[in-house]
């Protein structure tokens, strides 16, 4: 199984329960054997998309910016059949972190229209039965947040071209262990590889 | 007559010839109309700038009523206005109540309105956790067809978009919640979905031609390579 893990978590240090998240997460990847490309997003050079459409007439599939580290994930996300978005949920969505990357990510769809469930939506430029899960973590449990965070990935969702979609968020001072444990029990990750 | 002060924050990469911009200042007009002072400022200039930066920050603290406008991108607002909001926030974080107010608009690029909800629930948490009163969100699809024309330039199309701004800014500059009937109006379809997406898909065949990119338009070019 070919897997993208978006790790959205702030620098190393400010925020140590998105770090421990991103480590169950990586933990459970391994056990499962699947070949992951992890990319450190606050570690990365991801300049912000410029909302000029290049990547959908005049070179498309390839975005205009070319001087910076998206490209490597333009690149695995085409081939990938599992996406996996990891964010401190930041009023109900995801930090810049995460969002930097995923504005990036127009050069994988195609400029036209086709429908899903009654809406609007872009079709795939690299087709592939894929699934999301997205882990949010919150520092304090709050309920509101949570609910508006679970609504925006059913909308990415939507957009990936109706993928089916997990998200789980972490809160308070979830353990390593017992974010391991759930993220295990997760469909998403199937079974542990013998 | 008040003396109100209204921030425009445009936060889009197409600045000045965005969609968010023609949008934002069709309510400013209506704001200046009942006495309010404007200001307009540009979030993206200010990336990498730490000048402008501060004094976009410096801004936000000075003004009564700050309205973001942007385009949805991904389902919420794009990168760089999350990344402001975040240290909005954090510099507020503990801070009494400043008893500024917050409204925003947002367009998508998409004929449904609905796609832009995930965004109204962001900028309102952020209001609340930033000690902003939330004024409400006015959301519109279809914003390709606005284009970088005023708002008067687009004609009939976009009508109900006007009404809605002239009526939110009677609200607004009483810094009172905009109803929800004017949300309503505000993101009635300015034509029908079939005709925009037929104009939107004809559209992008056109650029094509005219950069000669017609026959690359389903390229993929990363399929079969590291990681696929
Ligand atoms: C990176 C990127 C992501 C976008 N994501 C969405 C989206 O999720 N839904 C949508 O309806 N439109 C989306 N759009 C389209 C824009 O919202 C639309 O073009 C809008 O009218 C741009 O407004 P502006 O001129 O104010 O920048 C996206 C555009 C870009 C460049």
């Amino acid at each position: 199984m070919k897997a993208v893990f978006f790790k959205g978590s702030p620098p190393a240090g400010r925020d140590p329960l998105s770090n421990r998240a991103a480590a169950a997460v990586s933990a459970v990847l391994k056990s499962r054997g699947w070949e992951t490309k992890a990319f450190p997003l606050a570690a990365m050079d991801i300049k912000a998309c410029r909302g000029c459409f290049t990547c959908w007439t005049r070179t498309p599939g390839h975005c205009v910016i070319r001087d910076d580290d998206q490209e490597s994930i333009l690149r695995a996300w085409a081939g990938a059949e599992r996406i996996i978005l990891l964010t401190p949920v930041t009023f109900g969505g995801y930090a810049p972190e995460l969002k930097k990357a995923l504005d990036r990510v127009l050069p994988i769809l195609l400029p036209f229209f086709i429908r899903i469930q009654g809406e609007t939506h872009h079709p795939q430029r690299y087709p592939l039965p894929r699934r999301l899960l997205a882990v949010g973590t919150l520092k304090q449990e709050d309920a509101e947040s949570e609910g508006a965070f679970r609504r925006l990935v059913g909308r990415n969702a939507l957009n990936m071209g109706d993928v089916e979609a997990t998200t789980l968020v972490f809160s308070g001072d979830a353990s390593l262990a017992e974010m391991e444990r759930r993220l295990g029990q997760e469909p998403f990750f199937g079974a542990e590889a013998s | 007559m008040s003396s109100r002060k209204v921030l425009l924050l445009v936060a889009s990469p197409r600045g000045a010839a965005s969609t968010s911009r023609s949008l934002g200042e069709h309510l400013l007009a209506g704001l200046e109309e009942r006495g309010m002072a404007l200001k307009t400022l540009q979030l993206y200039p200010a990336l990498g700038d730490e000048r402008k930066m501060s004094e976009l920050l410096a801004a936000i603290e000075l003004c009564d009523l700050l309205v973001l406008a942007f385009p949805l991108y991904v389902d919420q607002l794009p990168a760089p206005l999350i990344d402001l909001l975040r240290q909005v926030a954090e510099r507020r974080n503990g801070q009494a109540r400043t008893g500024q107010a917050l409204a925003a608009i947002v367009n998508c690029g998409f004929p449904e309105t609905a796609h832009c909800r995930p965004a109204a629930d962001i900028v309102r948490l952020f209001a609340v956790q930033a000690d902003f009163r939330f004024l409400g969100c006015l959301a519109t699809g279809m914003g390709g067809a606005i284009g970088n024309r005023s708002l008067a330039k687009a004609g009939a199309i976009v009508r109900h978009q006007r009404k809605a701004l002239d009526r939110a800014a009677a609200f607004l500059c009483e810094s009172r919640e905009i109803p929800a009937d004017v949300v309503a109006l505000m993101g009635r379809a300015m034509m029908p979905r079939w005709f925009y997406n037929f104009v939107a898909d004809r559209g992008w065949k056109k650029a094509a031609r005219k950069y000669g990119s017609s026959a690359k338009l389903f390229d993929r070019p990363y399929a079969g390579s590291e990681g696929a």
